[in-house]
């Protein structure tokens, strides 16, 4: 057997020293009516595309790749037959397109295998009426093939704040009208997904009795448990989220139990903390068993966008082997690491986009984020790497984005700042940036 | 003795090109910018007394040595005849081609006096242009270099205005290559080979033209009877040796320059993603609009759009090294090459003056980048007919936020939005504003030039 401490300083940082193995079934979870869920759910809203990047990405051209339907088909039947069986979609993922190609995926499988979850994205303001959401029902159920939805959230609620959620969900009699569709059982489960304003949730959780909530989906990872409210104040830790959720008997589905892949990548000191537990773990492992350690999650959704990432995911949820209190213990010291460093709160799901002066947002908190992790963000200027670094971070970013793109052409109208789940302050940060660049770009005009 | 100094010559001029490629490359632009200083017209444009005196006395004294060891267009000519053999006797009518260099010379020296630019047959510009792979001078490069493969120096002795006049310098240049009419045995290899067609051999004897002669001394190796030199003990017998009478006249065939008008880029205004209802993707961006000035804007350093017309030669250094995308070559007949700026890809930053400390013609004049702040080159203006923020009422910051001299205050608008106002007195013209505004298909904010640029 090859020693755990016989593994090169990449494979330390990087990843696991032996491929992932799928040793025995996926651990299955059931909710309030005996549903059995697997604790792996499949998240649709970074599906790949044709050149090799995923659908919600931000390069440039990407309006032109398609979705790489082929790929869909097969990550599917896979995860099918290693008992991943919920499927979480929208109609505003991957511009609009991740119904359509979920429908065509799902549709070579038994319509009982699997449990379709999918939203009510009715964000533009015209699309709040009764008519509009009930279209945006008929539509979801006619692309995904089906007659009937086994898991209906309201999408995102808190999101642009309380008022914002009335009016999409209240005023117009989305709620009560969502009721009636699931007593006609066109709807299987009602619940909402929730980001943003504290007084929605509240309001949701309120009103649970009059609602009865099947289930509600929420953020939650070692970093967010307890330090949601460090990054902004204006969140809910996820601890608190799970405990009140758990205190009606409502089972929880995990959404960024990753933070859109920063929870899989991180700087030496991170990355040295969590390969001490187990140097044959995998980085993101972690996360996966941190969320399933906690028996009220109904399942924890990824979004997969390449083959590796399905079967790391399934095998480190084949069985789940919850983690022991120590365990946890030295993640939580992994978080107070994680918040240490400079990086954005931003887990690239591209609610923000498109912006409609052509900048991209993603791309430029992606790289910023990366120069974080990689520990080489040109930000003291005495450090003796510092102009090397401050090289990597220009080109890096020139490469990645075009000119135009980058944040010295954020007009700060803040059009953005409503549809950020995360709650960045986006145009503040892209001023920040621009300042950052400006002063390396002459940083490097002197060099 | 001989072939030493040959192999001092190839490898000088070797080097000497090699550096030019690392300069307009980009890889040199620090270590080989003194390569650009020592061209002959810049250093005439810019009055370097040091550069032209060396340059003066050596033509004086020894001939076109510049032609083949400084003038990086020459080098590359030489390059190109070593490509193909020549055994053939090499005639020129040359009637034609002495009126030819004098009528380029007169055109290259008029349109230079008249303030469109001694840019059109300056060899190191030309070079520079083509280096720069410019498209329409690349056709000029080609034409060049097949006309040096098969007849070498044409470029040189037919149309080059600095060949000209350094052949006039030349021409009684006492150390000069001559033909030891004693030793020469009229077997005429020097005669065939030579690729400036300046020798001409009568029996056993010839005449070297020096005002011809580049100096590439391939002669004095070639010849077997070593009769070819710069310090000969008996001179040559004639003084006088005239080209035979009937000379197979050849056409030469005349560069032509194509002035190709590239339609630049379509403009697109961003998608109007105004209420979003998918998520991801990007909008369709397009770049800002070049204005068409009032007149072209110049960098710093220019003193004036005169001055800089009537110095620059358009070697496209400045182009090459603005690390800001600002500068480019002009497209207009009048201003032919020269460059100019425009700010779709970036403006020109407060700190930079690069490109005042490598123009070698002084069409940009050395000024420390501390000085940047207090030049105004052109003044911002504003147009309300195409600000978005006073035609759609958007909330924008941008030109405000960017101006690097706080010359922009914001007002109340008429769209409701708050428009900027521009502080004339501040403004020095550097087009952060333009180039950050994102009305589109024109910015709502642009520069005009200054035609006196103001401290």
């Amino acid at each position: 057997m090859k020693s755990k401490r016989n593994i090169s300083r990449r494979e330390f940082i990087t990843g696991t020293t032996k491929p992932p193995e799928i040793t025995g079934p996926m651990t299955m979870r059931e909710d309030n009516k005996g549903n059995k869920i697997s604790l792996l759910g499949y998240g649709a809203m970074r599906l790949p595309t044709k050149d090799g990047k995923h659908a919600n990405t931000w390069a440039e051209g990407v309006s032109s790749a398609a979705i790489d339907q082929d790929a869909v088909n097969e990550h599917v039947k896979f995860a099918l037959e290693h008992g991943v069986n919920y499927f979480d979609t929208s109609p505003a993922y991957c511009r609009g397109e991740s119904e359509r190609v979920m429908g065509e995926a799902l549709s070579h499988h038994p319509r009982n295998s699997y449990f379709i979850a999918t939203k009510l994205s009715n964000f533009a303001p015209q699309q709040y009426s009764l008519e509009a959401c009930k279209e945006l029902l008929a539509n979801s159920i006619k692309a995904l093939r089906t007659d009937y939805i086994d898991f209906y959230l309201l999408h995102s609620v808190g999101n642009g704040g309380f008022e914002t959620f009335s009016k999409r969900y209240i005023e117009n009699g989305a709620i009560e009208w969502l009721l009636e569709e699931r007593k006609a059982g066109r709807i299987r489960n009602l619940g909402f997904s929730y980001h943003g304003d504290p007084k929605a949730f509240e309001w949701c959780i309120e009103h649970h009795e009059q609602y009865h909530w099947d289930f509600c989906q929420i953020q939650m990872n070692y970093v967010d448990w307890l330090h949601a409210k460090e990054v902004n104040e204006r969140n809910l830790n996820a601890k608190y989220l799970y405990e009140t959720l758990a205190a009606k008997n409502i089972p929880a589905i995990i959404m960024e139990p990753l933070l859109g892949g920063r929870l899989a990548r991180f700087n030496y000191a991170v990355a040295s903390k969590l390969k001490s537990m187990d140097p044959d773990s995998s980085i993101a492992s972690w996360a996966f068993r941190f969320c399933g350690t906690y028996p009220n999650v109904l399942t924890i959704l990824s979004g997969m966008t390449y083959k590796e990432h399905l079967i790391e995911n399934i095998a480190t949820l084949s069985p789940l082997k919850p983690l022991t209190q120590s365990e946890l213990d030295t993640l939580e010291e992994a978080a107070q690491l994680i918040l240490q460093n400079n990086s954005i709160p931003c887990n690239l799901c591209q609610y923000c986009m498109p912006c409609p002066y052509g900048i991209d947002i993603p791309g430029v908190f992606d790289n910023w984020n990366k120069a974080c992790i990689e520990d080489r963000l040109p930000i003291d200027s005495a450090s003796e790497r510092h102009s090397e670094n401050r090289e990597i971070f220009l080109n890096e970013l020139d490469a990645q984005i075009h000119h135009l793109r980058q944040p010295e052409h954020c007009i700060g109208c803040g059009k953005c700042v409503s549809h950020c789940p995360q709650r960045i302050d986006i145009p503040k940060k892209m001023e920040e940036i621009d300042v950052f660049i400006a002063n390396l770009r002459k940083e490097a005009r002197h060099a | 003795m001989r072939k030493i100094i040959l192999l001092i010559r190839r490898l000088l001029a070797l080097s000497v090109l090699l550096g030019f490629t690392a300069l307009f490359t980009g890889y040199g632009l620090k270590h080989f910018v003194f390569l650009a200083k020592l061209q002959f017209w810049p250093a005439v444009l810019a009055s370097s007394a040091i550069t032209l005196g060396v340059i003066i006395a050596l033509t004086i004294l020894a001939g076109r040595w510049y032609c083949s060891i400084l003038c990086p267009l020459g080098i590359l000519q030489d390059i190109a005849y070593r490509l193909k053999p020549h055994n053939a006797q090499q005639k020129m009518p040359a009637k034609i081609r002495r009126i030819s260099r004098l009528a380029f010379l007169l055109a290259f020296l008029a349109v230079g006096f008249l303030g469109f630019g001694f840019s059109w047959f300056e060899p190191y510009g030309l070079f520079g242009r083509i280096a720069t792979a410019l498209s329409f001078t690349l056709t000029a490069g080609i034409a060049i270099f097949t006309l040096a493969i098969w007849k070498g120096r044409v470029w040189c002795n037919w149309t080059c205005p600095i060949g000209t006049i350094l052949g006039l310098l030349s021409r009684f240049a006492p150390f000069r290559l001559k033909i030891d009419s004693s030793k020469c045995i009229g077997c005429r290899k020097c005669e065939k080979k030579c690729r400036a067609s300046a020798i001409s051999i009568q029996g056993k004897g010839g005449k070297i033209d020096s005002a011809l002669c580049v100096q590439c001394r391939d002669c004095t190796v070639l010849c077997p009877k070593g009769a070819i030199g710069a310090l000969l003990a008996s001179p040559e017998t004639r003084e006088e040796a005239r080209p035979a009478a009937n000379e197979n006249a050849e056409v030469i065939e005349r560069r032509s320059f194509i002035i190709g008008t590239a339609a630049i880029g379509a403009a697109l205004i961003a998608e109007g993603a105004d209420e979003k209802i998918f998520d991801g993707g990007l909008a369709d961006i397009s770049a800002p609009g070049i204005d068409s000035r009032n007149a072209s804007l110049k960098p710093a350093g220019s003193r004036s759009i005169k001055n800089f017309q009537t110095k620059c030669v358009g070697c496209q250094l400045c182009v090459k090294a603005c690390p800001n995308h600002v500068l480019r070559p002009s497209k207009r007949l009048k201003d032919f090459m020269q460059p100019e700026m425009a700010f779709d890809e970036g403006y020109c930053t407060i700190d930079c003056a690069k490109c005042s400390h490598i123009c070698p013609a002084g069409a940009i004049e050395a000024i420390p980048s501390s000085q940047k702040q207090n030049i105004h080159i052109g003044q911002a203006l504003w147009h309300l007919d195409r600000c978005i923020a006073a035609t759609e009422g958007v909330n924008c910051t941008a030109c405000f936020r960017h101006c690097p001299v706080n010359a922009i205050e914001r007002v109340e608008g008429p769209a409701g939005a708050m428009i900027p106002k521009i502080d004339v007195e501040k403004c020095i013209g550097c087009g952060a504003c333009e180039h950050v505004c994102p009305s589109r298909p024109m910015p709502g904010i642009t520069v005009k030039a200054l035609e006196q640029h103001r401290q």
